[in-house]
């Protein structure tokens, strides 16, 4: 089965890039503002603002893949199939600051946030993907392991399209790569595999 | 492909007991672990009841063959281990089998019970803390110490996917069977009490301040408990092999992302509805075969509404017998599947339907109603076990007589 | 009274990052939920945690959080009350 990326985005500390190419960033470091970043995309959905800063992250980059686009699939035959090194150990940090004896005031806002796999649950609102889904925790980016996962879903007609990627976030570094995966293609498309992915994510 | 899986062995512990027998014991008297936090320390110890295990780490270290005495463990670890030696005695598993076995485990604060001691004491003094509590910190930890306790030296892989991770970590398994991979495997899960979920769960206002009423029209919400459960799963291979009896089949499972709400579950239920459903339908049963629901039923205004609706609309008004043991057990987190799998089997080795503890007033907006007495006297042929966790990640498993 | 409102006000967008809102934008008088600011149910819980840490005013439960929490107003009537209560 042939398989191809249609779409994608890398968001990093370098800067942030997309199958259309490299979106200009007016400020050097805007990279590590995802307030900033969300008003220079002009998007338009406040419950980013109630979010930590992972997940502002996963749903920056579904932005500039997704432009706004309704995705062209129902609900059930879209799979998310994502991967990333901290989890939320970010949030889970600030959660137990709350924690402090000296000033205890644990917050309801960042503890819904101490899930490890919660920014798949983020992308999945926003996008209205109810298809087969699962977020692995691994030191780098397996992308054997989200290559042959994602082909057999689509072997077993389980989806017909797929969210793949990593996203990770720790300590003010993003480090995201998310692709779109389809069966069609389009001029630009490159094939799904281990060597495309792996050549995004530089 | 598909083929048929077993389970040959089970443990648990719990605050209803610290093995089988004892947890037997406990559901034949009906008898709650709920009450007054007396191990954990915090300051909401006279504020809120738990099911809490009433052994101290070192008194669950001494419980324990072959655990190390320098060796430093998570109490979610020593839960672990506890439960999964059980399960495997039971099923009688030989070093060379259990070598063979793959193992999925899940839990949801992993060593936290430990790091955050650590991390306390690190914040006042680095010089002071004890390092080898960071050290089984993470999630993984727990895994890789069952994995040595056990010998297991293959596939070995940690879930953590809030309240549904053990069910996932069986489902993982079944998959794993059934697509002759493994022809045995060990799944379940653990979680202890900490700080960290607590004061959470607190702050999020779902803790009741009263031994929770799930599916009451009273209800305040729930009891955080602690606990762990494994299961020794097998392929129709392994058994014929073996010669062991097994104590049921897995017929069916389902997981399910609902994509509504971080924490809360959509009102009208879809989410449940539809794990439920894709369950029966891989089981190939229909809704009339199944003898028993053993719900999620945590006790909080949305869980029990969004999940009453559920049953309701596959049920219909004549909807089996169905209860909650987390008014028995607590809610313990990413164990619960893994505890209410071993409920469910033990529902179906001894015909028992177990009683919805501090149920009083139906809810307004339901028909159906739970089981408030013990059942022991009908014949448990299928049994449901519902398991649904923060993101919307649904489970449901069906247990079935053999 | 008026300058409780207008610090609630302030507290409100800066606790429950309310991007791109300013005080004049809340009408004190409008519901806080729903149709108003549209909060949601962890927002609630934000403003409990900010009425305990900054006014010391306890909310003990979910049902009084929604008689609170109807608008600013009736958030400063109960942080006065209760602290007219206490001195």
């Amino acid at each position: 089965m042939d398989l191809f990326v249609t779409k994608y985005c890398r968001l990093s500390s370098k800067g942030i890039n997309t199958h259309k190419g490299g979106v200009n960033l007016p400020l050097n470091d805007m990279v590590y503002d995802p307030q900033a970043l969300y008003t220079l995309l002009q998007l338009s959905y406040p419950k980013f603002f109630k979010m930590d800063t992972l997940c502002k992250y996963g749903i920056l980059a579904g932005e500039c893949l997704f432009e706004r686009n309704p995705l062209s699939y129902t609900s059930s035959e879209i799979g998310i199939i994502l991967s990333g090194q901290h989890g939320s150990l970010d949030t889970d940090e600030q959660f137990q600051q709350t924690l402090q004896p000296d000033n205890f005031f644990p917050s309801p806002a960042l503890f819904v946030y101490t899930l490890s796999n919660i920014v798949m649950g983020e992308l999945c609102i926003r996008y209205k993907i109810k298809g087969e889904n699962l977020f692995t925790v691994s030191a780098t980016p397996d992308y054997d392991l989200l290559c042959q996962y994602t082909t057999a879903l689509f072997l077993q007609k389980r989806i017909n399209a797929c969210l793949v990627g990593w996203i990770d976030y720790y300590q003010r570094q993003p480090d995201i790569l998310l692709v779109w995966v389809e069966t069609t293609s389009d001029t630009n498309a490159l094939p799904f595999n281990y060597n495309t992915l792996t050549s995004l994510y530089i | 492909m598909e083929g048929e899986v077993f389970v040959s062995g089970i443990g648990m512990v719990s605050a209803i007991g610290m093995n089988i027998p004892e947890t037997l014991q406990s559901l034949y008297q009906s008898k709650s672990g709920i009450g007054a936090i007396s191990i954990l320390d915090t300051h909401l110890a006279d504020t809120l009841p738990v099911g809490e295990i009433k052994y101290t780490d070192p008194q669950l270290k001494n419980h324990l063959h072959n655990a190390s005495s320098k060796r430093t463990y998570s109490r979610t670890t020593l839960l672990a281990i506890q439960a999964m030696q059980e399960a495997t005695q039971m099923a009688e598993l030989g070093s060379i089998e259990r070598s063979r076995a793959a193992l999925i485990s899940a839990t949801s604060i992993g060593g936290m019970d430990k790091g955050e001691i650590f991390y306390a004491d690190f914040l006042k003094n680095p010089e002071k803390a004890n390092y080898r509590y960071a050290r089984v910190h993470d999630c993984g930890s727990i895994t890789e110490e069952l994995a040595e306790q056990a010998g297991i030296q293959s596939y070995i892989a940690t879930s953590s996917t809030a309240c549904s991770s053990a069910a996932n970590a069986i489902i993982h398994a079944i998959r794993l069977i059934q697509h002759g991979i493994y022809d045995m495997v060990i799944a379940g899960g653990a979680d202890a009490l900490c700080n960290f979920t607590l004061n959470g769960f607190h702050s999020l206002m779902i803790l009741s301040d009263e031994p929770c009423r799930p599916f009451d029209k009273n209800r305040k919400g729930l009891n955080l408990g602690e606990g762990a459960a494994f299961l020794v799963l097998e392929s129709k291979r392994s058994l014929t092999k073996s010669g062991r009896k097994p104590l049921c089949q897995i017929t069916g499972y389902a997981n399910t992302c609902e994509a509504y709400h971080q924490t809360a579950s959509a009102p009208d239920g879809s989410g449940a509805y539809s794990a439920m459903v894709q369950a029966l339908q891989r089981s190939k049963l229909t809704p009339a075969d199944i003898s028993y629901i053993n719900t999620h039923g945590t006790a909080t205004p949305t869980n029990d509404l969004s999940e009453g609706r559920a049953i309701e609309k596959l049920f219909g008004k004549n909807a089996p017998p169905f209860s909650s043991t987390k008014a028995l057990t607590g809610h313990t987190l990413a164990a619960a599947g893994g505890l209410e799998a071993v409920l469910s089997i033990l529902s179906i080795n001894h015909s028992l339907i177990y009683p919805n503890l501090n149920f009083s007033d139906p809810m307004d907006e339901l028909t159906i109603k739970p089981e408030v007495a013990l059942g022991s006297s009908q014949t448990i042929k299928h049994v449901l076990s519902n398991s649904f966790g923060f993101g919307g990640n649904n489970s449901s498993l069906v247990f079935s007589r053999c | 009274m008026n300058n409780l409102i207008e610090e609630l006000k302030n507290d409100i967008i800066e606790q429950l990052n309310l991007q791109d809102m300013t005080p004049a934008d809340i009408d004190e008088n409008a519901p806080l939920f729903g149709e108003g600011l549209g909060l949601d149910s962890i927002d609630a819980l934000e403003l409990i945690v900010l009425l305990q840490k900054k006014y010391k005013t306890k909310v003990n439960n979910a049902d009084e959080g929604k008689e609170v929490f109807k608008s600013v107003r009736s958030i400063a009537e109960f942080i006065q009350a209760k602290q007219t209560a206490n001195s």
